[in-house]
């Protein structure tokens, strides 16, 4: 200790640099275990919606209830902000830690310091990248999906060999154990815990009304706001942006046995369903709608498909990876799938993907693919 | 416990490695990936934490002649207040650019304002409470460390 004891005053390697109470492992463990149940919250919804937007070929998803995913990404995303506070109030805690001398004690000790190195950057770049999606703003020069995908990998692993290093020491902290007493001043344990879930609540009850759509009007810091946009519904990419224009003469290609190609008069004739469903975008915000239109099962009986098929479905956009989508034939011959025509008993604006758009339960609004202007049935 | 131990190990190792190969086949820009991994700690660990606690002992110093639930209150209004502008900042500086008018459709400034009143607003009023609280005449009629430590 000799070598320490000439470290400066102001030195964070010195001994008793820092004098809080907190900084000890009763503290971590009560934030760490909300933490882990945060983490695998993220880490399990994010999964769900990747492989619905890239399903393996033997997948099949459920359409019911059809809030299904709605509750999932709305969680996904409500968890990654409630996190923040969360994640900077752990490593506040455990800060000291970072200056632990000498750097490696013992094999244990490496593997947690190993975790640790892994761990802090992986989710600290994860819960700002996934802040910066929900306002859409990508200043990285990498693709935000593949890099937040395999991102979680990386932090639900080293947050797994954390924990496994670190298990002695939580189970003996799971429960109060003979915690040094707070000392005279600054925070109590009481008093900071309290803090951490002041903090929580605040970042939660101002952004997640963008999909709790009762708190709406408390979403002061959420990107978007029930009931705004045209038709008083939100727009994840207007017509401009995926350069649509209004189609001047327009008919739907059904490609599929029996290859049709219908108006839009054609399809106002055809059996008309109302379907009240949520669009639940992958930035976090969802509202209900009530969508009129054709079913597609409908359509595809037009042109003599057989049953099972999957369909592709094509929209009038150029470029873009959300120009096809493919339903699956559990969503494909749902009742509840509609080529939509109108939204909440108007026609559909152009932003909503007029003349038609697809709207189907429990799926990423990203699929539920607007001005459509094609479906295939694939064999 | 041995044995669960070492299998939650290494089911860690394991998914580390399917996230670290993952990141190599599919990532082009790696050396960007781990630029912003190592900026994203530097910002943590050499900026925001260090200002973390310089605040709170800046604030603590200066709460030091009040009864401690109250500097509690008041700590605890400021670091509210830090993470709410931290949600804040980055939608005010994308607010202006975003070409479409019915993302990011508020006035994220005011909003923030808004917010930290009520902030301030809601931390004097538990603030008056605590001071009240601890000036009852139990509090006045001992006044050791033990009593007042507030747990």
């Amino acid at each position: 200790m000799s070598q320490t004891a000439t470290r400066s005053r102001l030195s964070p390697f010195r001994p008793g640099a820092f004098s809080s109470a907190l900084h000890h492992p009763r503290t971590a463990v009560l934030i760490g275990r909300l933490l882990g149940v945060g983490v695998i919250v993220c880490f399990a919804t994010g999964l769900y919606s990747h492989f619905l937007q890239n399903p393996e070929p033997w997948m099949v998803f459920p359409t019911r209830p059809t809030w299904l995913y709605r509750l999932s990404q709305g969680m996904h995303v409500a968890t990654g902000i409630a996190l923040i506070p969360l994640v900077l109030a752990k490593l506040w805690t455990v800060y000291p830690r970072l200056f632990s001398w000498p750097p490696v004690r013992s094999w244990a000790h490496g593997l947690e310091r190993l975790s640790i190195a892994l761990f802090v950057p992986a989710v600290l770049l994860q819960l700002f990248m996934g802040f910066l999606n929900t306002m859409k703003w990508y200043p990285w020069p990498f693709a935000f999906r593949t890099v937040h995908f395999w991102l979680s990998w990386i932090i639900i692993g080293s947050l797994l060999l954390h924990i496994a290093v670190k298990l002695p020491l939580i189970s003996r902290h799971w429960r109060p154990n003979g915690e040094p007493p707070n000392l005279p001043h600054g925070w109590t344990r009481r008093g900071f815990l309290t803090t951490v879930a002041a903090a929580t609540t605040a970042v939660t009850v101002t952004t997640v009304g963008q999909t709790v759509t009762p708190l709406g009007r408390a979403a002061l810091l959420a990107p978007r706001r029930p009931g705004v946009g045209p038709q008083g519904f939100p727009v994840n990419r207007t017509a401009k942006q995926a350069n649509v224009v209004m189609p001047t003469s327009w008919r739907l290609d059904l490609v599929g046995p029996m290859p049709r190609s219908i108006t839009l008069a054609q399809l106002a004739d055809l059996p008309q369903h109302e379907v009240e469903l949520p669009i639940a975008c992958v930035d976090g915000w969802s509202q209900v709608g009530r969508w009129g239109g054709v079913r597609i099962k409908d359509l595809l009986a037009l042109t003599d498909a057989p049953p099972g098929v999957t369909v592709r479905v094509v929209s009038a956009e150029t470029t873009g990876s959300y120009r096809v989508s493919h339903l699956g034939p559990e969503f494909a011959y749902d009742d509840l799938t509609l080529l939509a025509l109108r939204l909440n008993g108007e026609v559909l604006h152009l932003d909503h993907g007029y003349p038609a758009r697809v709207i189907a339960p429990a799926r990423p609004g990203v699929l539920q693919t607007k001005w459509v202007k094609r479906l295939e049935v694939l064999p | 416990m041995r044995w669960p131990r070492i299998l939650v190990g290494l089911v860690g190792l394991g998914s580390i490695v399917v996230g670290a190969v993952g990141m190599y086949r599919n990532v082009p820009q790696l050396l960007d990936l781990l630029i912003w991994l190592a900026a994203a700690v530097l910002a943590h660990e050499g900026l925001l934490v260090p200002a973390e606690l310089l605040t709170g002992a800046i604030l603590w110093r200066m709460s030091a002649g009040l009864p401690r639930p109250v500097g509690q209150v008041i700590t605890g209004g400021v670091a509210v207040s830090a993470v709410l502008t931290l949600l804040a900042v980055p939608l005010m500086i994308r607010q202006p650019v975003e070409p479409n008018p019915s993302a990011l459709p508020q006035n994220y400034g005011r909003n923030l304002a808004l917010l930290l009143s009520i902030t301030a607003i809601a931390t004097v009023i538990l603030a008056v409470i605590a001071w009240r609280r601890e000036r009852e005449p139990a509090g006045l009629l001992d006044r050791s460390p033990e009593n007042r430590r507030n747990t």
